[in-house]
């Protein structure tokens, strides 16, 4: 029975909802030290003097480290390797780690931090994204080139707009914050527990400050509660801690971030800053873009190469257009270094060129949607970069399928009518309904610049009772891995998706696989895995080939029968209890099993019986990519997901308060190995994009004078570059009560290379929402932002601006608008 | 932590976790979330803040959903408490159906509680961090409310925050769950009353110092010099998240949500002349210990207070409702208080005592600064009391960063009484209101009310110039500040927009 495509219960959720599931904080082990964190108040320093005796004095303390105790090398292994994992002399962001403390509970680790004393020399900081562009201070510059878009913005017949967009920091904020524990072995190795989305980045960044082999350091990864790209690179740090404190003192450690430890100090979303010019012809052709593209990079390099990359490559959206310049910088600046975010440095350019396509729409007296549909990549066009789009481009099938489920075109009159009558009442109702488009596209998988990183290994092995044992190198981070890896290895093998077992991710048990990002799991895991299936079936085809089953079955059934007389159970899980009544019914008459189980458990047992090695390793590498590093062009990725969103808003023109009534989001996933974990990363992706549209921003301490008066209700003042809101109750994501009707749409182009046509679904949902907000509220009120969050104050100011604005170009016409109002 | 010598080093307690029976004992300084992680090693409840901000270690306690991360480990003593773990126990104790934990037939239940079913048939976890507190915030509203609508389900779970799923299959489940045990609580056969019977709670004892049962032991305590215990710890919504940032020590605290005296809302006749308005004859009294969602309960208060049933509806999430106190509100002193602005529009009038005395402080001039009152080292704040005023309207509007677990950018109550229309006042001079109060939080150094402009109101005839006096008046009475929640400029003008919108919601503008 093929249970790709049908809507499985995920087998991880019955330990979550039990409390059951062991999360990092949930493991103990035993003689375990906790250890605490001393960090720099400075955004820049040198580091005088570190004072530790009053800390070693502190009873229960076993382990005070400096970066000069580290035994390896003091760096974190990335694209361009430039972070210490203590500062060495000087340190470059607040936050930033500067001496390690174990003890034996917690509280003396963090007395023994608080009695550390560093001395610091106050250096300069660069603490905005112009201030280190003006410096040079560029950790990476990519170019595209194609076309000539100076003889198009040259010509006298063609529309043109250009405008600077802002986009704030975002931060992760999942709901379990990191946590590392590091065990020492008795051959020597180090064994580390935790929350993480890539256990060979903690793999090589323990072996790198340990200076162990890499195969003495072996990582195993915790049940992990979210993860977004925060827990991508940056779980190497506390697990490069946890590790070095673990070896110096021969005990296990356990380091658990607070809150606000985590929002200070670990990596966010890239603050952007995007500088867009558009051309398109009168009749609606977009045929020209001009961008310079910035993003806010921290303190150290990281990921902030590759996300760049990806911004760049998608920096026209999923449209078609023949001219294009891009320049795109990452910049150091003395703040939290930031990383990947689900997205990857695309939320920050879809934002500017989705609003551009409004406004150029706008201009031409197109609607949104046409214009949008009009320019719409199709199967044989190219995108930006001059990929031939060959197979698997379902844009404009997103586009028909949110037209149709909105009822776009009756909504649209329905509204403005609606918004009209608003004007008219008495006492003049200040809500405005207004509608929005947001598209983009997606190139799934690392594409072509991630090199060794990009081929993904699995192991699949068989018991003799029919059960399965699939060990894959990426991991379950709630997006449902789990769940849709089951239902690819059941359908790989013909077996009962109840036989497979995904094995919690381990160094030791599977080659590197590369990182669980960039919505490559399904894909590239999901390959590995078919990839071991076929090795295996073709040795069990061997000697099952024509054979006759029947007796073998007979016989097994009534051995368990006599079994179950004599009060034997068959050990069949909860889980399997509460999922296979939809999904097989179980045959209780034949002892339980479905006819299709005792299939399955008799042709293992004839290849048991044979001889028959049923084990293999699957490796998949993905179809050749090509970069060319001058002019940006190339089949930079494999292939590309595609996405919708229309937004319907209700804006209060008084307060500026948006509310967001309803969301259609369409998506082109190849197929949905599972519709119901497909729908959960669309409405959590979704809801997300309305967090980064509307709501969530980090406000950091300028001067000291104004970090005076911008109160956090925490004391103060603070230090320049201080992330003043660092917990729940300052950094605002959606609650139960900020959330729209979602209406999900999946659409299927399938995908040749794919596992069962499969793509990647986990980024697309966040990409698109925040630009079909704001458009949506310029549809409502008339104004347009340029920046992100729409916050009520901004949204506010925009539309007193607006109000003024009109006052100066029409007397007559504003009077009517301010009685309106 | 530090502990003085005189402190003592453990408390013990006695409360019954997921229906059973427990002596513990534990370190003062733990919450009730160690106590259920480490001492009991029920590891289902998690904590993803500590602060009482995403309801990730959400437990019921004594039939209500709490924070158990904003708890301190001795003011459970004598409580009853279910965890994540407990719910199939629960569960067999409501339907007086056994859960077979290995079964031979599948029809047999399986050892779960229908939430906990309904939660994996839906999809509804992705990480799983979030969901013992969801799950455990929605068994404690369906018990309240088996028949909930989308939108209470969304108010319901208010106080619980999630980042990958969007929500969506999480209130998916709670519908079909609620539906699935309803259909069970509509056949009374299968219904047995064991888990409604309360767990004879412990009578409150000294703890050690920890937990002052009377008033006068509190006062007591309180009248000491120097002492180096303070009963200060009812709900712990304000005074435990200021002790997770290392201000205040909450080994130091002692409880005081157990003192009856500090409980209670009842009709009592007025005593003496009041400062504002005219005399009436009976007051509502409300216990300084008393809960908003115990506010929110009180049919009373529906009737009497309808300013403070709308400011306490969007306080917090449940959690925070279910625990924090109108007398927190006060002496904690934010200028962004939510329950003390409407209080504060009634004309509200404070009782305070010490050991010694007793004296009454009208709301509005309880406040000297942020985070400052009048009250005395030795004086404790016991009673808010509200004229009961026949005929009185009012309401409550702010504006929030978000619709649930907010705190205030701007808000204003508004109380009063309109004058019987017809009664010739309103046409031409003369007021509209018998009674007027109108008070503002976030817009000041404190809770404030804005005499100025309810003079402009009362003194002159309602129509669009006054109101636009008002206005404009109001722009000039607040003193707002830039922070990380807003602007001055924003909250000035909506201060005024908001006078107009609540005004028009209480019917005193045409």
């Amino acid at each position: 029975m093929r249970t790709v495509g049908e809507r499985i219960a995920r087998p991880d959720s019955l330990d979550k909802v039990q409390g059951t599931a062991q999360y990092v904080d949930d493991l103990s082990f035993g003689a375990m030290l906790h250890a605490a964190v001393v960090r720099s108040p400075l955004a820049h320093g040198r580091i005088k003097k570190i004072s530790t005796a009053a800390a070693r004095r502190i009873r229960g303390v076993h382990a005070i480290l400096t970066a000069q105790d580290i035994p390896g090398q003091n760096l974190i292994p990335m694209i361009q390797p430039d972070q210490p994992l203590l500062a060495a002399g000087e340190v470059r962001h607040i936050g930033e780690a500067v001496a390690l403390v174990a003890a034996e509970t917690k509280s003396a680790a963090e007395e023994a931090a608080r009695a550390i004393t560093v001395d610091y020399e106050a250096l300069p900081a660069i603490l905005t994204l112009e201030e280190g562009f003006a410096k040079r201070e560029i950790v990476q510059h990519w170019k595209l080139r194609r076309g000539r878009p100076c003889d198009i913005f040259s010509r006298h017949d063609v529309v043109v707009v250009e405008n600077t967009y802002q986009t704030p920091y975002q931060e992760h904020a999942y709901i379990e914050t990191n946590g590392m524990i590091a065990v020492p072995e008795t051959d020597g190795g180090i064994t580390v527990y935790g929350s993480l989305q890539c256990p060979f980045y903690v793999q090589k960044a323990v072996a790198s400050v340990t200076g162990m082999k890499m195969n003495h350091c072996r990582v195993i990864q915790t049940v992990t509660g979210g993860g977004f790209g925060g827990k991508e690179d940056a779980p190497g740090l506390p697990a490069a801690m946890v590790a070095l404190l673990a070896q110096a003192t021969g005990r296990p450690v356990k380091y658990i971030l607070s809150r606000e430890e985590d929002m200070q100090v670990m990596s966010k979303r890239h603050p952007g800053k995007i500088v867009y010019r558009s051309a398109a012809s009168h009749d609606g052709i977009l045929l020209a873009v001009d961008v310079d593209y910035f993003l806010d990079a921290g303190a150290y390099a990281t990921l902030s190469p590759v996300v760049l990359w990806r911004g760049i490559n998608h920096a026209a959206g999923p449209y078609r257009c023949e001219h294009v310049r891009v320049d795109a910088y990452a910049i150091r600046t003395h703040k939290v270094p930031c990383g990947a975010f689900r997205g990857f440095g695309e939320p920050q350019i879809v934002f500017a060129h989705e609003r551009q396509m409004d406004l150029l729409a706008e201009r031409i007296g197109l609607d949104a949607l046409q214009f949008r549909e009009k320019n719409a990549l199709e199967t044989g066009d190219h995108t930006v970069t001059e990929h031939e789009l060959k197979e698997s481009v379902g844009f404009k099938d997103t586009i028909i399928e949110v037209r149709r489920a909105s009822n776009y075109d009756r909504l649209k009159l329905e509204i403005e009518k609606s918004n009209g009558a608003r004007i008219s009442e008495n006492p003049p109702n200040p809500k405005r309904r207004g509608l929005g488009w947001g598209c983009c596209y997606y190139g799934v998988g690392l594409g072509a610049r991630g090199g060794y990183l990009n081929p993904a290994g699995a192991s699949v092995v068989i018991s003799s009772d029919g059960s399965v044992n699939v060990a894959v190198g990426t991991t379950e981070i709630g997006q449902g891995m789990i769940t849709v890896l089951s239902q690819i290895a059941a359908d790989a093998l013909g077996c009962p998706l109840e036989f497979i077992r995904i094995m919690p991710p381990d160094t030791s048990r599977v080659p590197d696989s590369g990182p669980t990002v960039a919505s490559r799991t399904t894909l590239m895991s999901g390959n590995a895995i078919a990839d071991a299936c076929r090795q295996i079936k073709s040795r069990m085809a061997a000697v099952c080939a024509d054979y006759d089953f029947s007796k073998i079955i007979a016989e097994m059934k009534s051995q368990a029968v006599a079994a179950s007389a004599r009060g034997e159970t068959h050990p069949k899980s909860d889980f399997h209890r509460i999922v296979t009544s939809s999904y097989t019914p179980s045959n209780r008459a034949s002892g339980h099993w479905s006819e299709e189980a005792w299939l399955w458990k008799a042709t293992i047992q004839r290849c048991v019986q044979n001889m028959v090695q049923l084990s293999a390793h699957g490796w998949a590498v993905p179809p050749q990519t090509t970069y060319d590093g001058e002019t940006g062009l190339g089949d930079v990725y494999v292939t590309y997901s595609y996405s919708t969103n229309l937004v319907e808003v209700e804006v209060d023109i008084e307060t500026g308060e948006t509310t967001v009534l309803k969301v259609w989001t369409a998506h082109d996933v190849g197929k949905a190995i599972n519709p119901q974990t497909g729908e959960g990363q669309i409405e959590g992706g979704v809801v997300q994009g309305i967090g980064y549209g509307l709501l969530e921003e980090h406000v950091l301490a300028t001067d000291g004078s104004k970090a005076a008066t911008r109160k956090t209700g925490k004391g103060g003042p603070f230090p320049p570059g201080r992330i003043l809101n660092d917990q729940f109750s300052t950094y605002i994501i959606p609650t139960p009560m900020d959330i729209p009707e979602i209406h999900s749409l999946i659409v299927e182009h399938a995908f040749p290379y794919g596992p069962f046509g499969a793509k990647g679904l986990g980024e697309t949902p966040i990409i698109a929402v925040a630009p079909a907000l704001v458009n949506a509220i310029a549809n409502a009120t008339g104004i347009q932002l340029r920046e992100i969050p729409a916050t009520p104050e901004r949204v506010w100011q925009a539309l007193k601006q607006e109000a003024s604005r009109r006052t100066q170009q029409s007397p007559r016409r504003s009077r009517k608008a301010a009685s309106a109002i | 932590m530090t502990r003085s010598s005189a402190l003592s080093t453990t408390v013990r307690i006695q409360c019954h976790v997921n229906g059973e029976a427990r002596q513990l004992e534990f370190s003062p300084s733990v919450r009730l979330l160690d106590v259920l992680r480490e001492e009991l090693h029920l590891i289902g409840t998690k904590e993803g803040c500590g602060k009482g901000e995403c309801g990730a270690c959400t437990v019921i306690m004594d039939g209500r959903a709490v924070d158990s991360c904003l708890v301190m480990g001795y003011q459970a003593d004598g409580s009853e408490i279910w965890t994540i773990e407990g719910l199939p126990q629960m569960w067999e104790m409501q339907t007086a159906r056994k859960l077979h934990p290995v079964s031979r037939d599948d029809h047999e239940p399986l050892p779960l509680h229908p939430l906990q079913r309904t939660f994996v048939e839906c999809g509804s976890s992705q990480c799983g961090i979030c969901i013992p507190g969801m799950i455990m915030s929605s068994v404690a509203f369906l018990k309240e409310n088996p028949n909930p609508t989308r939108e209470e389900i969304r108010y319901g779970l208010g106080g619980n925050l999630c980042r990958c799923t969007g929500y969506v299959k999480i209130f998916d489940a709670v519908e079909k769950a609620a539906s699935e045990m309803r259909a069970f609580a509509q056949n009374p056969s299968q219904h047995a009353p064991a888990h409604q019977r309360r767990v004879n709670k412990a009578t409150p004892r000294r703890r050690d110092g920890f937990v002052a049962s009377t008033l006068k032991e509190a006062l007591k305590i309180l009248a000491i010099p120097d002492s180096p215990t303070r009963p200060q710890l009812a709900g712990g919504t304000d005074s435990l998240v200021r002790a997770k940032d290392g201000i205040g020590q909450p080994s130091r605290m002692v409880d005081i949500s157990r003192i009856k005296e500090l409980s209670g809302i009842k009709k009592i006749r007025a005593r003496g002349k009041r400062t504002s308005g005219s005399a009436y004859p009976q007051e509502i009294r409300i216990g300084a210990g008393t809960t908003f969602t115990e506010v929110l309960e009180s049919e009373l208060l529906q009737k009497y207070a309808p300013a403070l049933i709308e400011a306490c509806a969007v306080i917090g999430g449940p959690q925070i409702r279910n625990r924090g106190t109108l007398g927190g509100n006060f002496a904690n002193a934010s200028p962004a208080a939510d329950s003390v602005t409407a209080l504060m529009s009634m004309g509200a009038i404070l009782e305070i005592a010490s050991l010694k005395s007793c004296r009454q402080v009208p709301a509005e001039k309880f406040f000297l600064g942020p985070g400052k009152t009048v009250l005395k080292k030795n004086e404790l704040l016991v009673a808010v009391r509200i004229p009961k005023i026949p005929n009185l309207v009012g309401c409550y509007l702010r504006l929030g960063q978000r619709r649930a677990q907010a705190i205030s950018k701007v808000d204003v109550a508004v109380s009063a009484v309109l004058k019987p229309r017809g009664n010739g006042s309103s046409k031409n001079g003369g007021s509209l209101f018998d009674f007027l109060g109108i008070c503002y939080g976030s817009v000041a150094p404190t809770i404030f009310r804005a005499r100025a402009t309810e003079a402009v109101l009362k003194e002159q005839s309602p129509n669009p110039a006054t109101l636009k006096h008002a206005k404009e008046t109001i722009k000039k009475e607040v003193q707002p500040i830039d922070d990380i929640r807003s602007t001055a400029e924003y909250r000035r003008e909506m201060s005024a927009v908001l006078l107009e919108r609540a005004l028009r919601r209480i019917g005193a503008l045409a």
